[in-house]
Order: C-alpha cells, then structure tokens, then sequence
C-alpha cells in the first residue's frame, strides 16, 4: 500500500514538473510562427560553441568572463507584430551574477531592438537599444515571479502588437505600455537576451529551453 | 567581414530578353564522346536538380536574362567573368536575373576557383529571395573551403549558417564548383558540389512576393588588384 501510494505520489509529480514545463508559456494562442525546443540546429540560430550551443533537447548560452550581454538573434524567422516567448533556467553561477534573461523583439539590428527581461532578484524591465544606446522604458521589481533556484524553469513573454507591449513573467502581467507599431513590411527580428547587472570575472552560462513566436 | 555590397548592373530592371539560349542543347549532343564528356562536367555540377526547368544559362551569348557590364559582368563564352574591384576590406558584388524572379526554386550556379582565389579569399554563389538591394539572401562557398548562408537585411550581414571544411572547394583551375540552394515556402538547403550540407526552417513565405534572383560574388580579403570570378552556368528548377 505504501509502495502504491509512492508510486502515486511519484506520478503526480512528474506529471506536475511537466505541466509546469508545458504551461510556462501559457496563454499564446495565436498561429505559431517558430516552435522552437531545440532538438536539432536546423531553427535559425547561429550556433558557434562560443556564445551558444545546441544541448539537444534545449541549448545553452554562454557569457565569456567580462562580457556584457548575449543578444541572440533568431536569423530565418524575422517578425513584426508578434507574441514571443522564451523559457530558460539558470545555473547556480548565473544566478551569482545576477543574470537577466528575456526576450528581444522589433530588432532591425544590432544597435536597434526592444528588449524585456527578468532578474533573479526580481527587477523586471522594458528597454529599447536605440543606435546603440540603452534606454529604460521602464522597470519595476516583482520578488515572488522569478524562480531563483538553480534549475527552475522561468518563462518571460512579450506581446508586441496593436500598438501595445505587454511583457508577462511566468504568467503573470507585469505591465503593458503603448508604442509605435513598426511598419508592416519593416524586416525585423526576434531573440533572446542574457546578461548579468554586474560584469562577472568567471564565465556562465544559461540554460535555453524554448522559444516560441506566435502571429 | 563582407564588404557592403554593390550591385550591378541596376536593381530591379529588365526587359524581355530570350530566356534560354543554346547551351542547354550542346552539352547533351556530346554525351557518349570522351571528349566531349569534359564539357558536360560544367552542366553535370549541378547533378541533382529534378524540377522542371524554369531558367538555364551557360554563358553562350548574351540574351539569357543577364545584363553584361564592362565593369562588373562581363561574357567570356562559354562562360561569364564577375570582376571585382580592390578594396581595402575586400569586396563583393551581386549581378541580378532580370527577366524573371522565382521565389521557390532550386537555384544552382557553377564556377572556378582560379590560383589566387585563396590569396584574395573569393568566393561565389546563389544570391535569392532579394527584395531590394538592403535585404537579400546568399548561399556562397570559398576558395579555403568555408561555405555559408547569409541575409543582407536592412543593410547589415548576418550570418545564418557557416561551415569549413578543408577540401570542401576544388581549387584546380580545371574543376567547376557547384553552389546551390534549394529554396523552398519554409526551408532552406545549401547543397555544395553535389553535397547537401545544411537545411534549415524558415519563416514561411507571404504569397508570392516575386523576390529576384541572381549570383554573388565577393573577395574576403584585401585585394591590391582587381579580381575576376569564371561562372560557366546558372540553372533554375522547380
């Protein structure tokens, strides 16, 4: 009887680990554009063993000692109007240094995106990379939302159409903002942000587990 | 890394010009003479290519869709030059297809390494899904053996896929190189000589928005002279 009912109980929660797993992006609903778990290289990412690597199913983003922030670019999946969503978990050195992750949207390139990320410590914050300089939309700290135990899993959202942002953190609106829809038929992309608030003099890395990009 | 690209001649452009000249023709006369099986090998590089054919050119004259240029583009038949200018950072060039844009397709284009393709680090390939001369697609292998698939998007290179692989190209003067993309409504192949290195998922085509097509070339390294590219076939199937 008691084997039964720890078999059961081991049942449940795997099956409670997995939902977790499954519904951290919860609430996208729309048609999904990108799909992405990592289980190949074939998604659009530029792997490079540098600064991220495929660790099928998932990958890993890693950040040199020193570096500043890994910006990610998804390369054959450009988006505007959209709902994007990324899962990660951290490394007990990622979450030493602090490190943010998110999602970056309306990236035209490099020195042009918005990007919405997470902290361990709680801060969440919209920002927009404007010609190379960092802008703070805003930003708030929300303590409870972000897991900060090695190995969690943390979904952060951003639904960026109507002329509206919205950024979500495991489920929960931590607010919307209007903005100026970027023209239609702008190529722009999506991706993923990592980066630590202090710079780190021992190198990281994150876990990747999934992007997802709905119309 | 690349240098900005120029094209040449006039994006888009074009009037109609015959699609299709004879070289098609000669190739398969020879079959069966030794000889002659020298000159299909041009033809055979891009062995593989089962669609029915929207577009084949060998450089025989000059009505095949292309618009020559004494600068950029020049006919040598059987066969076609792309000149490349010395530049300090190297350089590169797309000549564009004018009389006909395909948006899927399975695109393949051949050409030689000459002796100092390495020197100059040249490279040549299929240069498709261009919208305007800020945003397009190349798939381009190298004399050193790197092969990639890259966008020009919004005026800026990004790299999409790299590999190297010594040997990969075949640097004899003599040899044809064969590059190809298949391009389809949501992938992308890279095929380099009859090798089918990459494919990878994109974002799905919008209806049919008659993206060009055409071929790229470029020298990665600094060049003191002008450097020339030998292309001897471009084939389009479906």
């Amino acid at each position: 009887m008691r084997l039964l009912f720890g078999i059961f109980a081991l049942l449940f929660f795997l099956a409670a680990q997995t939902s977790q797993a499954a519904w951290a992006c919860e609430g996208q609903d729309g048609k999904a554009v990108l799909d992405d778990k990592f289980a190949d290289d074939a998604g659009g990412w530029l792997f490079d063993n540098r600064v991220l690597s495929l660790a099928a199913p998932g990958a890993r983003i890693y950040l040199q000692a020193g570096a500043g922030a890994a910006i990610i670019l998804n390369r054959t999946f450009d988006m505007n109007a959209g709902d994007f969503c990324v899962e990660t978990s951290y490394t007990s050195e990622a979450l030493k240094v602090n490190a943010g992750f998110g999602v970056i949207f309306w990236a035209k390139d490099l020195k042009d995106l918005w990007s919405a990320a997470a902290f361990p410590t709680g801060d969440v914050m919209l920002s927009h990379l404007n010609e190379g300089n960092w802008q703070t939309v805003w930003k708030t700290t929300v303590p409870s939302l972000f897991k900060s135990s090695a190995g969690a899993t943390n979904a952060m959202r951003v639904i960026a159409k109507d002329e509206t942002i919205t950024v979500d953190l495991n489920g929960t609106t931590i607010k919307s903002v209007r903005a100026k829809q970027p023209p239609a038929d702008a190529t722009l992309y999506f991706g993923v942000y990592v980066g630590p608030t202090r710079k780190t003099s021992t190198p990281f890395s994150v876990n990747l587990h999934s992007f997802t990009a709905m119309e | 890394m690349r240098a900005a690209l120029t094209f040449g001649p006039d994006f888009p452009g074009g009037t109609t010009v015959a699609e299709r000249g004879y070289a098609p023709v000669l190739p398969r006369l020879c079959l069966g003479a030794a000889l002659c099986c020298l000159s299909v090998a041009p033809a055979s590089a891009c062995d593989g290519q089962s669609g029915p054919i929207l577009m084949t050119d060998s450089f025989w004259n000059t009505q095949g869709g292309w618009s020559f240029d004494e600068r950029n583009f020049v006919l040598e038949a059987p066969g076609a030059i792309i000149k490349l200018p010395n530049q300090k950072g190297g350089s590169s060039l797309g000549v564009l297809y004018l009389t006909k844009s395909f948006d899927e397709g399975d695109f393949c284009v051949t050409g030689t390494f000459s002796a100092e393709s390495l020197k100059v680090g040249a490279g040549f390939g299929v240069l498709f899904w261009a919208k305007d001369q800020d945003n397009f697609w190349v798939a381009a292998a190298y004399a050193d053996g790197q092969v990639d698939l890259a966008r020009y998007s919004n005026k800026n290179w990004l790299p999409v896929w790299v590999t190297k692989e010594k040997g990969l190209a075949n640097l004899d003067p003599n040899a044809v190189n064969a590059v190809r993309v298949i391009a389809r409504r949501d992938s992308l192949t890279v095929i380099f000589n009859g090798r089918a290195l990459k494919t990878i998922r994109t974002r799905p085509l919008a209806a049919f928005p008659s993206y060009r097509f055409g071929i790229f070339a470029a020298s990665l390294k600094p060049t003191s002279t002008a450097f020339t590219i030998n292309i001897h076939s471009y084939d389009v199937t479906e």
